[in-house]
């Protein structure tokens, strides 16, 4: 039985509060870092530790903190990248509203690392539960000079101030966050340069998710040697792994990375809801393409999804079973990019919703056989063109659902129905 | 307008380094003051903020949680995202349609229901959900559904 | 220096060129439709996408910089399948509506369509359509947002260049459209800038609308008639009649941007208010003549003032008219008429009896301290000082570049007007100044930065002539209100620290009586920046196109052309040789001191040439006074000025576009304006107006072409040595600095005390939909902005009781104007404008010479 780490206070009644928070130990980590660690040696530790970001990319942490200029003289900013909106996830919203001081405190150890004075946790609209614990945790924090001048006697200052969402997928994606946090649409920016160099405000800022920061004051407290153990030592650490859709007993589930997909789903999940056959099941998020039953072996960490064309992601994971049909769950995966699409460039923007519009015909069994192609011909094109990575993440899931299960398609063009509903 | 909204207003907007910022959260203060962005609503928050009045309206259509139209008392947002959709959230939407007589995107003649359909609510574990003016209602079952309504038909009638 | 390969070539091109750019220098070009050169890069319609070795996806060339070694390739079949791909999905949704759309022919989307696309769709489902009627986002532009392919270069113009912030995105995904605050662009600038770059037919000129196909338009390159700036536009003309305006991405100082009054002010070429035909003044009304019989009455009346010595002659010429308009009339009155009472402004500040004028001071500012140079280059300067205008309203294009330069760089800008304007937003500081305190201004800088200098140890040993002496501790009336400190205190160490220093000088300095000693001080603040090391430049900011030539060719009472002084032998000897005959020596009067001549009864002939000063000239009670005692008022107008009512001759001109001729911008370039149709109606060039009554006279004056009169300026005026006529196109040409007599002031200028104010101080100035008393002819211009204002602040307004839009009456000691009011929450407190170009206002009734800004009350209606 594994130990859990992130979720171990979520079980104690009011562990949002700072009282159940410092009772189970709770900003000791901070106390250590401040007193004892220069920010370079935290960076180190962070490096050491292995730990990659949880919010999908899997970048190294401690190596995103690494690239921030050091010049004293620039401000920075740390943001916390709240918006939890993939499809299929909802970890960090237990977090949030379970033991929020467990991300506030990753945050005051992470933009110590990297001289933020200034942060933004960027929490969905949707979240108000989440919305109201985090700021209420915030306040604390400051009344127990956890935030604010002087942290704990020392020199450090930090700010840290919440910014609502208002349902809008994209802002998950980093650099649209910070177009959001400025007041502009929240529409992806170029890169270079990269938001460590140019950030907010024009200002080195570093983005991590809610579950990374969580992981941090575990990590100083009990060291990057007993982190890196856990799971894989390329991508290891405690996960919350999110289960979801035709399973028995979904839920969020904390377990090492790397275990089996399968074990996740079987053992942990109690298998398919009604006794019957899995028939795929989606990784990470409906960004992640979804792996055939066949598949279900592999392990769940950022390298070895990877190198089956499928990701990590959120670790949304979502059952479909054999009452499931693949027509329906890709126009409504394609549906759900087209319309949170920001619009901003072509393939994105405009070849989404033209998949949309076959998909809804195939789906009520109007398409037709040439449809299929094109379908294949507009993820070619939306895939590796579009401008960030919504676009790419929709015609690679799309591009799954036709590979695997191209016959299921078939069949509804020559039914001319859908044989599911 | 009220003061009151000037001085939340300037109070959020002193958390940002510029008072573009703080159009997001001026404009959650103005519409929960006014239940609906309308044009005036909009001029007022870029009075405030002394901010382009576009940059405000870019703002309020962008993002899905700020109403420019009308919505009613009551705003019943079904998720039908993939974990929802696999647990028969189509067939909690028709339900809501037929019980509250509208289609989806449609509010109620009395103005007390608005109902839409959602993408993730991020409660994928307890699919089927929805939200009522935010505040959610699980593991729905269309007789849950007729008991969230009757409750809240009779939150009004108090 | 990066070298790299594209598609096989290998080229050297400087580090951070965009890949885009480095191939359009190779000759290969790259689809694009987001990207333009002076915006912000997108990135986003992707048809630019290009292969680079060693790289998993294909790049934007639009936004990838070159790199050392790189290897570039544009012509693989994945990157023209993949503009195929980016096409189709364009079209997708696109309404192809091409037979009725206006940009059919010059449209980006046919032309890349027609170059890269798959010639088929695959698009089956129904078009996306947000609506079927057009919208009319205002007068002048009207939108069909189907169309639009979201590049969004209409709305980074509107916020990046143009400042205003208007045009926006709303909606997201594939319900993204561009647009106004609640579909309206009621109150944007309408200067029609999204129009320019929309690459397809989404933003239109609504004027334009349907009225030609782009095949069916004659269009010629000219310079802009509105102000200083200079811009270059293309003016398409259809049966001889306006079709459009339009500019050409990157030409001319303005690249591809205009104003609202060059773009839509343009149909004023076929105004109504055309004069038609010679009139003369017979038992007390103007009757239509010959053009023989007004030229013989008019020759008439005049033989006798020439005879008698010419002292009783005066002319008033516009610096809206060509250089070679402008040198041959003072040619006309100086040799023929045998006067020097020559000006080409109404509207300055007349010399008072006490002080020396604004004439004597002006030719110190034309030597090397001018800048003649590409504004663009100037506006590189470290420092940059705007004084005495309203940017955004006088020159809208300048503006534009002005706010371009400062983004860039993030060099500091420092601006000091009366009124506030855009590109405060834009500076690192600001400063609210009535006319007439410019001088202690300077004054106040430079005292600052001897200090500084002083403090640094460098200005004793780098000052020549024991300067530092004079200089040293100037007794300045500062103001010590915490807005002076404060921007002092930002502007003097920005000026000390920077290399390059740029000064911008508005006309509302000129209106103020104080105007030469705020020359005389910058002319010494100028010096001693230059004695500290650093390169400084001065521009003028004309509201008017060709101020600049007007007083350099010698429109002025006290010079001769080339900043000769009149009253020296050796100068009038250059032009007695080249004109054949004597001139007189004494310098003319200024037009307030012809105005006073023409009060006592002593002026003979007043010859005013397209100037309108009944309702121009700062002071309304003397000058219908004046004019009406004149003996003969002889006007030579394109169009119907209140003047021409009071005239005895009345000479139709041809206008702007019915002349060729040349125009010197305030970057002292020169930029042919040409004559696009012959004069309308019975009106003659201006030219050769002046030629025939110069034969009636039984006097030469010289050749009257257009190009021979330039050939003759580029001998006599040692600025514009070199230039030739035919020689500039587009780029126009520079003038050059050259010494002239001007000489530094020994003595420190005084410092003229702040006047006690009491009440409101009105200052007035261009609106930025007009352009003095001239673009009322234009009936777009009229439209847009029909209804004059008094502009300040709500707190003013507050005080008085009134609200936004009351009528209010603003009451001087001399007289009263109505208008509706506008608040502006950056108005200074204590201040009104009140606009210069409403002709029914009658504002300089409320004026008087010596007395500006005027002390008004405003009072409820």
């Amino acid at each position: 039985m594994f130990d859990k780490v992130l979720l171990k206070n979520a079980e104690i009644p009011n562990a949002h509060g700072i009282g159940a928070y410092e009772a189970a130990g709770g900003y000791r980590a901070l106390a250590t870092v401040l007193h004892e660690y220069s920010p370079d040696e935290l960076i180190q530790l962070v490096k050491d530790s292995n730990l990659r970001g949880r919010g999908g990319a899997g970048f190294p942490t401690g190596v995103k903190w690494g690239f921030v200029p050091k010049d004293p003289a620039l401000e920075k900013y740390l943001c916390c990248n709240a918006d939890e909106s993939e499809p299929g996830t909802f970890k960090d919203r237990v977090i949030m509203e379970k033991d929020p001081h467990q991300m506030i405190e990753g945050m005051v150890i992470g933009a110590y690392a990297i001289g933020a004075q200034k942060a933004y946790i960027y929490i969905r609209g949707e979240y108000v539960l989440s919305i109201e614990r985090t700021e209420a945790a915030l306040k604390e924090a400051y009344r127990k000079g956890y935030l604010g001048e002087r942290i704990l006697g020392t020199d450090f200052n930090l700010e840290m101030f919440v910014h609502c969402g208002a349902g809008a997928y994209i802002c998950g994606e980093e650099t649209a966050l910070l177009e959001s946090v400025e007041g502009r649409r929240a529409q992806p920016k170029l890169k270079p340069p990269f938001p460590v160099v140019e950030g907010l405000y024009g200002c080195p800022t570093v983005i991590n998710n809610v579950e990374t920061l969580a992981c941090l004051p575990h990590i100083v407290q009990r060291g990057a040697e007993w982190f890196r153990g856990i799971g894989p030592e390329r991508s290891p650490g405690p996960k919350l792994y999110c289960l979801s859709g035709h399973v028995r007993k979904p839920g969020l589930y904390e377990l090492p990375m790397g275990i089996s997909l399968r074990e996740l789903v079987e053992d942990h999940g109690g298998g398919p809801r009604s006794g019957g056959r899995i028939k795929a099941v989606i990784p990470g998020g409906v960004s992640a393409p979804m792996i055939p039953e066949s598949g279900l072996d592999v392990a769940m960490d950022f390298d070895s999804l990877a190198a089956i064309d499928t990701m990590l992601g959120s670790a949304g994971v979502i059952v479909l079973d054999e009452t499931a049909c693949v027509v329906r769950v890709a126009k409504r995966i394609t549906e759900f990019f087209n319309h949170e699409s920001c619009g901003k460039c072509t393939p994105c923007r405009e070849g989404l919703d033209w998949a949309v519009k076959i998909l809804r015909r195939l789906e009520d069994g109007r398409g037709k056989h040439e449809d299929l192609d094109q379908l294949e011909r507009l993820c070619g094109s939306i895939f590796g063109n579009s401008f960030c990575a919504l676009g790419d993440g929709a015609a690679w899931a799309l591009s799954a659902a036709l590979k695997h299960f191209r016959d299921e398609f078939v069949r509804h063009i020559e039914d001319g129905r859908c044989p599911f509903h | 307008m009220a003061t009151g909204l000037r001085d939340k207003i300037e109070e959020v907007a002193g958390r940002y380094p510029n008072r573009r910022s703080a159009i997001m959260p001026a404009l959650y203060l103005a519409q929960a003051e006014h239940a609906q962005l309308s044009g005036e609503v909009l001029l007022e928050v870029a009075d405030i903020l002394d901010v382009p009045e576009i940059w405000v309206y870019e703002l309020a259509t962008f993002y899905d949680m700020f109403h420019t139209e009308p919505v009613g008392t009551f705003h019943i947002q079904v998720c039908t995202n993939i974990s929802c959709l696999l647990l028969e959230a189509e067939g909690i939407v028709a339900h809501l349609e037929s019980r509250l007589g509208i289609e989806r995107g449609d509010t109620t003649p009395d103005g007390l229901f608005t109902l839409s359909t959602a993408e993730c609510l991020g409660s994928c574990d307890t699919a089927p959900v929805m939200q009522v003016n935010y505040a959610f209602h699980e593991n729905l079952s269309e007789r849950r559904i007729d008991e969230i309504l009757e409750n809240l038909r009779g939150a009004v009638g108090e | 220096m990066a070298i790299l390969t594209i598609d096989g070539n290998e080229l050297e091109v400087a580090d951070g060129t965009l890949i885009l750019v480095a191939a359009q220098d190779q000759g290969i070009s790259i689809p694009t439709f987001c990207y333009q050169e002076r915006l912000t890069p997108l990135a986003s319609c992707r048809m630019c996408l290009i292969e680079i070795e060693g790289q998993k996806k294909l790049q934007p060339a639009c936004a990838t910089p070159v790199a050392d070694g790189m290897t570039v390739r544009t012509d693989t079949s994945l990157v023209a399948q993949t503009r195929e791909s980016m096409l189709e999905m364009l079209l997708a949704n696109h309404p192809l509506d091409c037979p009725i759309c206006d940009k059919a022919g010059e449209c980006e989307l046919q032309d890349q369509v027609f170059a890269y696309g798959a010639g088929e769709s695959r698009f089956r489902d129904e078009k996306r359509v947000f609506r079927t009627e057009d919208v009319l986002l205002n007068p002048v532009i009207v939108f069909n947002a189907n169309r639009c392919i979201q590049c969004q270069r209409c709305v980074r113009i509107c916020d990046e260049v143009v400042g205003a912030v208007a045009l926006g995105t709303i909606e997201k995904g594939m319900d993204t459209e561009v647009t106004g605050f609640e579909n309206s662009l009621a109150g944007c600038d309408h200067c029609g800038n999204c129009i320019e770059v929309c690459p397809v037919g989404a933003l239109m000129s609504a004027p334009y609308r349907y009225k030609a196909r782009p095949w069916d338009l004659t269009e010629t390159d000219t310079v802009c008639h509105y102000c200083g700036t200079g811009c270059q536009l293309t003016v398409g003309m259809r049966d001889g009649h306006l079709a459009r305006v339009r500019s050409k991405y990157e030409t001319g100082v303005n690249g591809e941007t205009l104003c609202v009054k060059g773009r839509f002010g343009f149909d004023i070429i076929d105004s109504k208010h055309r004069i038609r035909q010679p009139m003369v003044r017979r038992n007390g009304n103007l009757v239509a003549v010959s053009w023989e019989d007004a030229v013989g009455y008019l020759v008439e009346r005049v033989r006798g003032a020439v005879e008698e010595g010419g002292a009783r002659i005066g002319g008033l010429a516009s610096p809206r008219l060509s250089n070679e308009t402008l040198y041959l009339f003072q040619k006309l009155m100086r040799s023929v008429f045998r006067t020097n009472s020559i000006d080409s402004s109404s509207r300055w500040a007349s010399s008072g009896p006490a002080a020396p004028g604004l004439y004597e001071a002006l030719p110190a500012m034309f030597d090397g301290l001018y800048a003649r140079r590409p504004l663009q280059d100037v506006l590189e300067a470290d420092c940059i000082l705007v004084v005495g205008s309203n940017v955004t309203d006088d020159n809208p294009v300048t503006d534009y570049l002005v706010r371009g330069a400062v983004r860039k760089r993030r060099n500091k800008l420092f601006i000091v007007s009366a009124r506030p304007s855009r590109l405060d937003a834009e500076g690192a500081g600001f400063l609210r100044l009535l006319p007439g305190g410019e001088a202690g201004l300077f004054a106040a800088l430079l005292d600052g930065l001897v200090e500084d200098a002083a403090t640094e140890k460098s200005l004793p040993t780098a000052c020549p002539d024991g300067d530092a002496q004079e200089t040293d501790r100037t007794e300045t009336a500062v103001p010590a209100t915490p807005a002076w400190q404060e921007f002092l205190a930002g502007a003097i160490p920005a000026l000390a620290a920077a290399r390059t220093v740029t000064v911008l000088i508005g006309t509302d300095l000129l209106r103020a009586q104080e105007a030469a000693a705020a020359l005389r001080w910058l002319r010494k603040l100028g010096r001693v920046l230059e004695t500290l090391g650093k390169r400084v430049g001065v521009q003028f900011l004309f509201d008017r196109p060709n101020q600049m030539g007007a007083w350099e060719l010698g429109g002025l009472p006290n010079m001769l052309p080339g900043w000769r002084p009149v009253d020296d032998g050796q100068s009038r000897a250059v032009f007695e040789q080249a004109w054949g005959t004597s001139l007189p020596s004494e310098p003319g009067a200024d037009f307030g001191r012809m105005l006073a001549q023409c009060e006592a009864g002593e002026m003979e002939v007043l010859y005013v040439l397209g100037s309108d000063p009944i309702l121009s000239y700062p002071d309304g009670a003397l000058v219908e006074s004046a004019l009406s005692k004149v003996g003969l008022l002889v006007v030579q107008d394109a169009y119907l000025s209140e003047t021409a009512g009071l005239a005895d001759v009345v000479l139709p001109a041809a206008n702007f576009v019915e002349e060729p001729g040349t125009f010197t911008n305030n970057e002292g370039k020169v930029q042919r304006g040409r004559e696009i149709r012959p004069p309308a109606f019975e009106a003659m060039r201006n030219v050769e107006i002046f030629g025939s009554i110069a034969s009636a006279l039984g006097r030469d004056l010289g050749p009257t072409a257009a190009e021979q009169v330039f050939a003759e300026i580029t001998r006599l005026v040692p600025s514009y040595r070199g230039l030739g006529f035919e020689a500039f196109d587009g780029a126009g040409a520079f003038t050059v600095p050259t010494e002239n007599a001007a000489q530094d002031d020994p003595d420190d200028p005084p410092v003229p005390t702040p006047r006690e104010s009491r009440g409101f101080a009105l200052v007035t100035g261009d609106c930025m939909f007009h352009s003095g008393y001239l673009s009322r002819h234009s009936a777009i211009l009229e439209t847009l902005s029909a209804e004059p204002y008094v502009e300040m602040s709500p707190r003013d307004g507050r005080q008085l009781g009134l609200s936004e839009q009351a009528s209010v009456i603003v009451r001087s000691r001399h007289g009263e104007a109505r208008a509706r009011l506008r608040f502006n929450k950056r108005f200074p407190d204590g201040v009104v404008f009140v606009p210069e170009n409403f002709a029914d206002l009658r504002l300089n009734r409320l004026l008087k010479q010596g007395e500006y800004p005027c002390q008004v009350e405003i009072l409820k209606a």
